[in-house]
């Protein structure tokens, strides 16, 4: 009986994982906490628009009923790392289905604030095993193009004054990996652990690396370069 | 400091002797089985048993989450969930009670009696199309229970009792109209398949079989007689299969 049940197929989120094979292009901008990720997903937004294509924009934790109850666990400090991880990956599976997928289909650009790097790199901070975590996720289209705002995590603390870092929330100050029971230097653990894993992860997936300590600017015309690319083919 | 690995616990559907047993003293015993199989009632004769015998007992229900079960409630009703995204919902339901509930439970020595565990969702879910070894995986964070119990009835029957009927006589007086012959029989069809789904898991995941169309009180004989075994191997410190 148990010849009857197929080997756990490799995960298939390497460099040969399959195109998403629909007209539309994905493309995702990641980087961590205030790596200035939402300005850039918004005048790149702008930008598209104005070359008459049609955006649909998609931020991290959006799904109507999921993210409210994740908000709420958060806010109860209630959520431990694996209920965290699902219950990221369930809004994800949301989006997928109900926004993502149905965009691409119609041929349209869809701009990801975030995608499952962000889930990876949070999750394994957390202690999750890598090849479980990809192979979770391994239902996600996988994206045209990734930009990834690389901002090392002493700037990060710079851009994050104390007072800031006492209302966020503790699950993104890294509190609840008891790291530290105070919040700055906990915060700062956490963001030095999330760095890393983004730099395994721009390899890994052949991310395209932009400097997010550079000018606003700067870095919107080096993003419209690569999507410029992508888009006009 | 050191952060937790996970998921811990190594289940794989190929070499089910892979899949860790827990370290805690405590003991999990799920049943798992289709509705209408009869899953509450032997539970509640088997808690109050293992009372009477001295335990502390927890009891765990399928989908009974404080942050998660309401979420699934909801996107039910309005029916807008794809069979993926369900899926990680009750995975999600589960990993709560696991760290919440059953994890701190068995540390604690209890017995905590699971009312369906990933038996029931690995048979639901690749019944409705979700991808096998990709579930496999997506469970990984389970604990080994001490005792999987199935609860095996046929399809049939289980339909009879959900509906509040006897049997497939009823059945057939059921079918009167059109629409109902037709949504009835692809509940059928589902049940049938589900019922497929956990035939298979029975031996790779050592389950225990248990005909759930005895009568009551001899399934609860074998029931305890089972889960008196499990306590005692856990007690004289053997661990699970």
């Amino acid at each position: 009986m148990a010849s009857a049940t197929p080997a756990l197929s490799e995960p298939r989120l390497h460099a040969g994982w399959d195109t998403h094979g629909y007209p539309g292009r994905l493309i995702v901008i990641e980087g961590g906490d205030r790596s200035g990720r939402s300005t850039q997903v918004r005048l790149l937004a702008k930008w598209l628009e104005r070359r008459n294509l049609d955006v649909v924009l998609t931020d991290w934790s959006t799904s109507p009923h999921i993210s409210k109850a994740i908000h709420k666990a958060k806010a109860e400090n209630a959520l431990r790392p694996i209920t965290y991880s699902l219950f990221y990956a369930a809004d994800f599976a949301d989006r997928v289905a109900q926004v993502i997928v149905p965009a691409l289909q119609r041929g349209e650009v869809v701009l990801a604030d975030r995608y499952m790097y962000t889930a990876f790199a949070r999750d394994c901070a957390r202690g999750a095993d890598p090849q479980w975590v990809r192979r979770l996720y391994s239902f996600a289209p996988r994206p045209d193009l990734v930009i990834y705002l690389r901002v090392p995590p002493e700037v990060t603390s710079q851009r994050a004054p104390s007072s800031a870092v006492k209302a966020i929330d503790r699950y993104e100050i890294g509190l609840d990996l008891g790291l530290s029971t105070d919040p700055e230097e906990s915060f700062q653990l956490y963001q030095q652990r999330v760095f890393e894993e983004f730099e395994r992860l721009a390899q890994e997936f052949g991310m395209i690396v932009v400097d997010g300590v550079s000018d606003v600017e700067q870095i919107q015309r080096l993003v419209r370069d690569r999507v410029a690319e992508l888009v006009s083919q | 400091m050191v952060v937790a690995s996970w998921p811990l616990h190594h289940l794989r559907p190929n070499e089910p002797a892979a899949w860790q047993p827990h370290p805690w003293p405590g003991t999990l015993i799920c049943v798992d089985g289709v509705d209408g199989s009869g899953r509450a009632t032997q539970l509640d004769l088997l808690h109050v048993w293992l009372q009477v015998e001295g335990y502390g007992v927890i009891r765990s229900q399928w989908n009974s989450s404080k942050l998660v079960s309401k979420t699934i409630a909801d996107a039910r009703r309005q029916n807008t969930l794809t069979p993926l995204t369900y899926s990680i919902l009750h995975a999600t339901d589960l990993a709560e009670r696991i760290e919440s509930e059953i994890v701190p439970g068995l540390k604690s020595g209890y017995v905590v009696l699971a009312d369906r565990y990933i038996f029931t969702a690995l048979a639901r879910d690749i019944a409705r199309g979700v991808e096998r070894a990709w579930i496999h995986n997506l469970y990984d964070f389970a604990v080994r229970p001490d005792l999987a119990v199935y609860l095996r009835i046929d399809p049939e029957v289980s339909m009879g009792r959900i509906m509040g009927i006897g049997g497939e006589a009823s059945v057939e007086e059921a079918n009167e109209s059109a629409a109902v012959r037709g949504a009835l029989e692809s509940f059928r069809q589902f049940q049938e398949r589900v019922v497929g789904e956990y035939e298979r898991l029975v031996e790779p995941f050592d389950l225990m079989p248990l005909d759930a169309q005895l009568p009551i009180r001899v399934q609860q004989r074998r029931l305890r007689e089972a889960v008196g075994g499990a306590l005692l191997a856990r007690e004289r410190g053997i661990c699970g299969g």
